[in-house]
């Protein structure tokens, strides 16, 4: 694992949480992306949390896009997410960070 | 140095990459590892440094240097000088600096030289410069031994030679100020140009001449020299290329003299020249040179436009000493030519007397004959007339001889042969020989010469013409009485009186008695012939006799002359011969006397004098007298008073003799209606009569008859009264005709008014003053021209008392107010002058208008004070702002525009009032004013008929054509004193702006030479310079900026302002500039930088009361001090802002300030520091204070820009067009400088991507950045990193990439290269083609420049400082 990328996975009924903190570039977008195809494979439906990302390039938006065209995924943040403006820009689908669902 | 491409072993690589790159282990110094500590560090040092510096190291002085130094000393020697000993590579002036070096080396002390003169060749030629230096002893590690040296030097080439060649010019003028002669001129100019052998090694100046160039000035040659021929022709033998000069009116230079002339004097130097530059000597406003300037070139400058600048300015100053000389010397001509016409006259008068002589004598001789013919006599007709002819010749010979002797006296050639003489009896002698005239006359002649005491010596022949010449001027103005000539003895010599009771002469008139034509007026004689030169000639006679002759007159008494002479000496001794001019004036005077006797017949006078109306009814007696009458005129017969009035209807005699009783209209009833037709009114009448005694002839007379001559009458009688009665008609006549004319003719108002002062006639010139018509006469006082009381009660008051003085004493003289027929008042001159008609006293009234005298004094003082005004204005701008406002006020015109035109052709509109266009003016205004501006004229009046009339006239000169439009307030006339005020007001707006444009020429070669020593402006990015020069009253000022880079980042940043303007100004700001910059490198601290300066500013000269502002930033603060100069301004990128008043006290050299404050201020991220002079935010009629503001306001408002863009605003807000007064200097800094700018290179690889924008991100943390922001700024960072790394280098994974940032204000701009192809975004917005669009969403700008060679990508994003 990239020093600068963590990723945190709760699991829970009918899926998981993943929590990414970090950055997110070309050199770790590939962690990101076997992470989140393992969490899937085994743990059914995701939700990914980017509030602690500090740093996300195409590299990684290309990896968030990927998931959701899987399906069962989807994306969400706290105010002070600080990548917004680039989420933003490219069109991800981001909900507010709340209660998950299915609790 | 270059920003451009850099080849790390060419000419254009920093000297850093040069040492780098070095090959040292062929030298002697080895490679750097190896070097010592100390030359190591004078090395680095140097590099560091933009002083130009050289050091030499161990035993042979090996060669280094900085790329100052190479830039501004070395030339074409670097880098063959590299490593090399010294003293091969400054060999050619190594005699100089070699001892100076041997002497630091040996003695371990610096030296100092300032301005030295050394010959150097770094520019493929030896070449003149001068260099203030200083060399300093490098000690070797030990610390012990010298090793080396260093030298840190200036090069003042520029300002020595300027300062040399303003020191010519200015002494050129000053010499030439009142050079009056053409020789004196060139003389001078010799004198002056001789003494600067080193610009000018030889001058000629030619001087064109009909067809050819003739030499007039030769300096540094001898005039035998071949290159110096007295006179070129113009064509194939053109030694100097004059005739292309000439005709081109530009300087040429060539550049072959050693061909053309071989060897040649070298001037100043040890080298000829081989260049020589014709300069045209071109008067300003003429197109063709009045001649050439030559001269050979200083061997060791370039021919720059500096050079060519300086001979074309000598030149134009011995041009303008030329032409001056001219004009006066044609002045001096014309006043010359008149007083050789006045000699040519005499001399002409001399010369046709004396070609009358042989004339005369040829004539006289052969009469002379005739009349003695004894043997075949003349017939008594024929007697007569050659006794005429006779007469006449004496009388002719008698004037010529008088010419010839007044000529002779006159012009020095006449001298008195004195002789010893027996004066009383010589005088008795003459006396009595002129005696028969006198008693012919009538006259009685007393001669009382007793003997003398002694002999006096005297020119026999003058003391003749003397007498004779009183005598018959006594004899002439004398009708009856007696003549007494008188001979007295005094103490200091003979007195001579002639005195004469004759009609005396006006008192006013005997002050010009005695000179040469004058004749005294209206006086009655016995004759008015003569020429009027007598009476001169006698004084002349007795002047050479060191005499003087005076008279005393009473007019109607009688005249007396007196002589009186020095007894005097003999001078030659001799005796000479002379001719007695005795019988010619004797004949003369007898001649007039028997004018007197009117039997004789004089054909001369017959018929042409006149016709005579005789009326009698009786034919016999009408017969008699026409027959009398007829042989002396023409003579017409009536034969009654009726007859008379027919023949009177179809001619008008000259006189009419009639007899009283007749039948029908008798004489008095002719008379009477004679009288009372104006045509016939003054022809004489004489009326004859059978009736004697007085009442009859007192009745003859009251009826209005001019005489009355009672029957039987002698023909005598009849003969003379009706001589006189024609003689007096003919004058009152001639009177009244011309007085008449004369009165009516006289522009002057003429009104004569009776003893009550009731104007009873006035004439023409009235009317047309006053509006009074002649026919409305009399006019009773007051008169109609009174001005009106109530409306004017002080001139009312004037009239009213001048009145009452002339009314009283009979004459008055001043100025008066008269009121117009139509209501306004008309100054006047009014004389007023009373005669008597009869008993009663009349009144002449003389009145002149003095409108014109009044406008014409108006104007005279306008244009003396025009002259002075433009005399004070030194640039064209200002001579028209000046001249316009004098014309209007001139003219009382309307508005007064001057049009100039641009480069491009375009009219330049400066108007009074302010405010008019060029499209303001009518189509045909415009046509005329480019007219007359085209082709120098002027003036022509445009306009009338409805639009206001005005003048068009040329102002300007050739190279600079201006036309001026003085409009006027109406469509009146125009008159031609306006129009002759016009062109002399022109010539005068000429020769205002060809002095300003001169003035103008030279300020540009002074700001030429400031720019030149202010330097480049390219330093460092994040500081711009700006120096404008004052566009008004465009003069060159003394302000300066400079910008020093210190190292470790620090900047020295400075503005100072010397006094004064022009070229002193200039100079020393050179010195200071180049004093403070060497200070700031070596004392850092600004206050001991000002201290240092103080005293170094004490020995120039003009440099005390210099004010100078030093600032350094060092980090995040500036230390900064004033001396006496304006506060730097200090904007915060937040709007914040401060004027740094700390650190002040006064300006250079003018109070002992030692040690100077500094003081301190923190700047932050995005801060702006300005720092300017005066001319900047200092507006005429504004207090100070406001332009503080208006700075302050300016800087805030457009803090986010820096360098030129800043400057560029801040100029155009704070100097709109139309020019500032004074010049600027101004230096901005935008904190922090660029040196501290973000810069790395990475492997592109994927892996080097975190590490990147870790760096980037302290660095854009450290700038204060916005946390946002900065996220933004490493996202679209990253992106084009990773495009880059993922498209660009697949196959060569070895590349790199490279990012630079740097903060502006508040925007970060990034900069992203790599060398390989920019990959367009997919169709669909597929992963990768996202990169795009994430990057110019985060970013305000992007651009992408993709060319074969790589891709950059250039982003900038505004971000928040935060602190």
């Amino acid at each position: 694992l990239s020093d600068d990328l963590h990723i945190q996975i709760d699991r829970r009924h009918g899926g998981a949480i993943v929590a990414v903190a970090g950055e997110i570039d070309k050199a770790s977008a590939p962690v990101l992306r076997s992470e989140l195809d393992a969490t899937a494979a085994d743990q059914g439906p995701i939700t990914i949390d980017l509030t602690d990302v500090t740093y996300l390039d195409s590299s990684g938006v290309a990896v968030l896009f990927e998931r959701l065209r899987q399906g069962s995924t989807r994306l969400v943040a706290g105010p002070s997410c600080h990548v917004r403006s680039v989420i933003d820009i490219t069109g991800l689908p981001l909900e507010p960070l709340g209660d998950p669902p299915a609790t | 140095m270059s920003d451009g491409t850099r080849d790390p072993v060419g000419d254009d690589a920093a000297m850093a990459d040069v040492l780098a790159r070095w090959d040292w282990a062929a030298t002697p110094v080895g490679d750097p590892s190896t070097w010592p500590l100390a030359l190591r560090t004078v090395v680095r040092l140097m590099l560091t440094s933009r002083f130009p510096m050289w050091a030499g190291w161990g035993p042979e002085l090996m060669f280094f240097y900085n790329d100052a130094y190479r830039r501004d000393t070395l030339g074409i020697k670097h880098p063959w000088a590299l490593c090399r000993p010294a003293h091969e590579v400054w060999a050619e002036i190594w005699d100089d600096i070699g001892p100076r070096i041997g002497k630091v080396l040996t003695s371990g002390e610096a030296t100092w030289d300032e301005a030295l003169l050394l010959f150097l060749e770094r520019s493929g030629y030896r070449e003149e410069t001068y260099h203030t230096f200083s060399y300093s002893p490098i000690a070797n590690d030990d610390g012990e031994h010298i090793a080396g040296m260093l030298c840190v030097v200036t090069e003042e080439t520029d300002r020595v030679i300027g300062d040399r060649r303003m020191a010519t010019l200015r002494d050129l003028a000053a010499d030439l100020a009142g050079r009056h002669a053409e020789t004196e001129v060139l003389a001078t100019a010799e004198r002056r140009l001789a003494a600067n052998a080193k610009d000018l090694p030889f001058t000629l100046v030619y001087l064109h001449d009909e067809g050819t160039a003739r030499l007039a000035a030769v300096t540094g040659l001898t005039r035998e020299h071949r290159a110096a021929p007295p006179v070129i022709p113009r064509g194939a033998s053109d030694t100097w290329s004059i005739g292309e000069v000439l005709s081109g009116a530009s300087t040429i230079v060539v550049d072959d003299l050693a061909d053309r002339f071989g060897s040649l004097p070298s001037g100043a130097w040890d080298e000829s020249p081989q260049r020589a530059a014709i300069v045209p000597l071109t008067q300003r406003g003429q197109a063709d040179p009045v001649g050439a300037l030559v001269v050979g070139l200083n061997p060791y400058r370039p021919a720059d436009l500096g050079y060519l600048a300086f001979l074309e300015l000598v030149a134009d100053q011995i041009t303008a000493g030329i032409a001056g000389a001219r004009s006066y010397e044609a002045e001096r001509r014309r006043a010359e030519s008149l007083a050789e016409l006045d000699r040519a006259k005499t001399e002409f008068f001399s010369n046709v007397s004396h070609e009358f002589r042989t004339p005369l004598t040829l004539i006289a001789g052969p009469v002379e004959d005739s009349l003695h013919d004894d043997l075949d006599p003349l017939t008594p007709v024929h007697r007569e007339r050659l006794e005429t002819v006779r007469r006449n010749t004496g009388r002719l010979r008698r004037l010529v001889n008088n010419m010839l002797d007044f000529a002779r006296i006159e012009a020095g050639r006449g001298t008195a042969e004195r002789v010893a003489t027996n004066l009383a009896e010589v005088t008795r002698d003459l006396a009595a020989s002129f005696a028969p005239a006198i008693e012919r006359a009538g006259l009685q002649l007393e001669v009382d010469c007793p003997l003398l005491p002694r002999l006096v010596y005297v020119d026999r022949d003058m003391w003749e013409k003397i007498v004779l010449n009183l005598l018959s001027n006594a004899l002439k103005f004398t009708l009856d009485g007696e003549i007494i000539v008188s001979l007295r003895g005094t103490d200091s010599g003979p007195e001579l009186t002639v005195t004469d009771t004759g009609v005396g002469i006006p008192a006013e008139q005997i002050p010009q008695l005695f000179d040469r034509f004058h004749r005294v007026a209206g006086g009655r004689a016995r004759s008015h012939e003569g020429t009027g030169i007598g009476l001169a000639l006698v004084q002349q006679l007795v002047q050479l006799h060191e005499g003087v002759v005076s008279a005393t007159s009473e007019e109607g008494r009688g005249t007396t002359f007196t002589v009186r002479l020095p007894y005097g000496e003999s001078a030659t001794g001799t005796n000479p011969q002379f001719e007695s001019s005795l019988a010619a004036y004797l004949d003369e005077a007898l001649q007039w006397t028997t004018e007197s006797v009117v039997l004789e017949a004089d054909s001369e006078s017959r018929r042409d004098e006149g016709t005579v109306l005789v009326v009698d009814d009786n034919p016999d007696l009408r017969e008699y007298v026409a027959r009398l009458l007829q042989p002396y005129w023409r003579v017409l017969m009536a034969a009654d008073g009726q007859d008379a009035l027919d023949v009177l209807a179809e001619t008008t005699p000259d006189l009419v003799l009639t007899d009283v009783m007749m039948p029908n209209v008798d004489g008095f009833a002719l008379l009477h209606a004679l009288r009372s037709d104006p045509l016939t009114a003054t022809i004489p009448v004489i009326l004859l009569s059978a009736r004697a005694g007085e009442e009859s002839t007192i009745e003859g007379l009251e009826a209005g008859a001019d005489d009355y001559l009672v029957k039987p009458f002698s023909s005598l009688e009849l003969l003379a009264r009706v001589r006189s009665a024609l003689l007096l008609g003919r004058l009152r006549n001639r009177e009244a005709i011309w007085r008449t004319a004369l009165v009516q003719s006289l522009d002057e108002g003429i009104m004569i008014a009776d003893t009550n002062g009731t104007v009873l006639e006035i004439n023409a010139a009235v009317d047309r003053l006053l509006g009074l018509e002649p026919a409305g006469a009399p006019y009773k006082p007051p008169h109609p021209f009174w001005p009106d009381e109530g409306d004017h009660p002080e001139d009312f008051a004037a009239v009213q008392a001048a009145f009452a003085e002339a009314l009283t004493s009979g004459e008055f003289h001043g100025q008066l107010q008269f009121r117009h027929l139509a209501g306004h008042l008309v100054p006047f001159d009014v004389s007023v002058a009373s005669i008597f008609d009869g008993d009663e006293r009349m009144f002449v009234a003389t009145i002149r208008d003095l409108t014109d005298d009044l406008r014409a004094a108006e104007r005279q003082v306008a244009l003396t004070s025009f002259a002075a005004k433009l005399s004070k204005s030194s640039d064209v701008r200002s001579v028209l702002d000046a001249g316009l406002v004098e014309l209007c006020s001139a003219f009382g015109s309307r508005r007064a525009v001057a049009t100039m035109w641009d480069a491009g052709g375009d009219p330049v509109v400066v108007s009074h009032p302010t405010g008019s266009t060029w499209n303001d003016l009518a189509a045909d205004v415009q046509t005329a004013v480019t007219d007359v501006a085209a082709a120098g004229r002027g003036p022509v009046v445009v306009g009338g008929a409805g639009a206001p009339t005005g003048i068009a006239l040329a102002a300007g000169t050739t190279q600079h054509p201006i036309g001026l439009w003085i409009e006027m307030s109406s469509s009146r006339p125009l008159t031609a004193d306006e129009l002759s005020l016009a062109a002399v007001v022109g010539s005068h707006l000429g020769q205002a702006i060809g002095r300003a444009q001169l003035f103008e020429d030279q300020r540009q070669i002074a700001t030429a030479m400031q720019r030149s020593i202010l330097g480049p402006a390219d330093l460092l990015p994040d500081v711009a310079v700006r120096y404008a020069p004052a566009e008004l009253p465009l003069q060159v000022g003394g302000d300066w900026y400079d910008v020093i880079e210190l190292g470790d980042g620090r900047i020295g940043l400075v503005v100072g302002d010397c006094v004064g303007h022009g070229l002193d100004a200039a100079t020393v700001m050179g010195q200071l500039r180049s004093a403070c910059r060497a200070l700031v490198l070596h004392l850092e601290r600004p206050g001991d930088v000002l201290d240092a300066l103080d005293s170094f500013a004490g020995r120039i000269e003009g440099a005390g009361c210099t004010t100078v502002l030093c600032a350094v930033v060092d980090g995040d603060v500036v230390h900064y001090s004033s001396a006496g100069h304006l506060p730097a301004l200090l904007v915060h990128a937040d709007g914040r802002h401060q004027f740094l008043d700390d650190g002040r006290s006064v300006p250079l050299a003018t109070l002992a300030a030692t040690p100077r404050p500094q003081a301190t201020v923190e700047i932050e991220l995005g801060s702006t520091l300005l720092l300017y002079t005066d001319g900047l935010i200092e507006r005429r009629d504004e207090i100070i204070d406001a332009g503080f503001a208006r700075l302050a306001q300016t800087i805030i408002e457009h803090r986010d820009l820096t360098g030129e863009a800043l400057i560029d605003r801040m100029m155009g807000e704070l100097l709109p067009g139309g020019g500032h007064a004074d010049d600027v200097a101004v230096v901005a800094y935008t904190h922090p400088a660029a040196s501290r700018a973000f810069v790395a290179t990475v492997r592109a690889e994927a892996s080097e991507l975190a590490p990147l924008r870790h760096s980037l991100g302290a660095w854009l943390s450290a700038i204060g950045a916005d946390e946002q922001s900065v996220t933004d700024l490493l996202i679209a960072v990253g992106e084009a990193c990773t495009n880059a790394i993922e498209h660009a280098y697949q196959l060569s994974p070895e590349r790199t990439v490279s990012v630079s940032a740097r903060l502006s204000a508040a925007t970060v701009s990034v900069e992203v290269v790599d060398d390989g192809a920019w990959q367009p975004p997919a169709a669909s917005p597929g992963d990768r083609g996202r990169g795009l669009p994430i990057m110019r969403g985060l970013m305000d700008e992007l651009v992408i420049l993709k060319e074969d060679s790589g891709t950059t990508v250039r982003m900038a994003k505004k971000v928040t400082l935060v602190r």
